[in-house]
């Protein structure tokens, strides 16, 4: 049952499961210590590398549940055509967008490439140390030390593309809410928002929330063994 | 021609080894402050080895690794320091101290501070296990990293 119809001819519905938000959410959370930890040292031996290997989690999560999880979530949903991607933006600098339930057609190409970065970002933090090995990644001496310097000199060139791209990203919804009146913080929140009854969107298809949990268990034992943890 | 040629040649040979000679005014200043971080490097990476379990805990190794290494801090510094031996002045190849080390004494006031509030308690936890060890050993290498983030040079 996708939604309760109001006097106003507006009714609500669901357009991002539980999973996709938390993943969100946790992520936003993630980066945002890890870009502090990175940058200004703070529990930086502490904490950057743990931190850094949840996000290793959260990517495989990911990838598992843009296989299996709901059709919104789909990695092969996020691959459409250039061409209607940047006739999207023209549609939203003319402030003509509309709700969907999936990400829209330029949306698609920036979360595959924040996923691209992040796996880069977590991959190669695994494989190296500082100079003087005070904080090393679980599978650090791996390679030799060449490989391994510039395994190192591509987590800090792609931190800062990442640093890059997050800002896009804000920038971007913040442009969707205020130019074009589109709210798309909320609905990542609490999943839901309302449409217009005539212009209602189809909802996704869902897929069972133990399958996500079964997605995160299987990140978490795959990369929980690869870094060590037990 | 060939007078040219040999007076040339002659030129650039002295010009060649005049900048591959090591004896600065600074070498022994800076060779000697190297040695010092040499021997911090050595104790305290005796102390993480045994704190990341990749070699085994000795409490009695570790303890005198923890003191040997607070002994370092302790070093008076006054003549390791001279004015001009920073890696931009000097023409020392291995010298990686950057000039903010002169210009931001304070910080550099403030962190040695730190590293040796730090190595005064890895010398109390070291020796006693190696959870007290694993636990204050972090403040350690947060203080050796505080200073060379920013104040040494980049490898080449």
């Amino acid at each position: 049952m996708s939604g309760s119809p109001s006097a106003t001819g507006t009714r609500t519905i669901r357009i991002w499961d539980v999973w996709i938000r938390l993943f969100h959410w946790s992520l936003v959370l993630a980066i945002a210590f890890l870009v502090y930890s990175g940058r200004t040292g703070e529990l930086f031996t502490e904490w950057h590398r743990r931190v850094g290997e949840l996000v290793l989690v959260l990517v495989v999560f990911r990838l598992l549940w843009g296989v299996f999880g709901s059709s919104n979530a789909r990695l092969a949903s996020l691959i459409v055509d250039p061409r209607a991607a940047l006739a999207h933006l023209r549609d939203l600098a003319a402030r003509r967008v509309h709700r969907e339930t999936r990400h829209n057609a330029a949306g698609g190409w920036a979360v595959l490439a924040l996923l691209v970065l992040l796996g880069v970002q977590a991959v190669t933090g695994l494989f190296i140390a500082d100079e003087d090995e005070i904080v090393e990644g679980a599978l650090y001496g791996a390679f030799g030390s060449d490989t391994s310097d510039w395994l190192h000199h591509v987590h800090h060139v792609n931190a800062d593309l990442l640093q890059v791209l997050v800002v896009v990203h804000i920038v971007m919804i913040a442009v969707y809410l205020l130019h074009a009146r589109l709210n798309l913080v909320t609905p990542m929140v609490t999943g839901r928002a309302r449409v217009t009854a005539e212009r209602a969107p189809d909802e996704p298809s869902w897929r069972p929330v133990g399958v996500g949990a079964v997605c995160a268990a299987v990140a978490l034992a795959g990369v929980g063994r690869l870094c060590g943890w037990f | 021609m060939k007078r040219r040629l040999a007076t040339f040649g002659i030129a650039l040979t002295l010009v060649a080894s005049a900048s591959m000679a090591e004896d600065g005014p600074h070498d022994a200043a800076i060779e000697a402050r190297q040695a010092m971080f040499q021997l911090y490097g050595y104790h305290f990476g005796i102390l993480s080895d045994m704190a990341k379990e990749k070699r085994d805990y000795d409490a009695a190794l570790a303890a005198e690794a923890a003191d040997n290494l607070d002994a370092v801090t302790r070093l008076g510094q006054g003549s390791f320091w001279p004015q001009g031996s920073d890696s931009e002045t000097d023409g020392n190849a291995r010298n990686r101290a950057l000039p903010a080390i002169w210009s931001d004494y304070p910080d550099i006031e403030e962190k040695a501070a730190a590293l040796k509030e730090a190595s005064e308690a890895l010398v109390s936890a070291a020796g006693t296990d190696l959870d007290a060890l694993q636990g204050a050993i972090g403040p350690v290498g947060n203080a050796c990293k505080g200073c060379h983030d920013d104040y040494r040079a980049e490898r080449k």
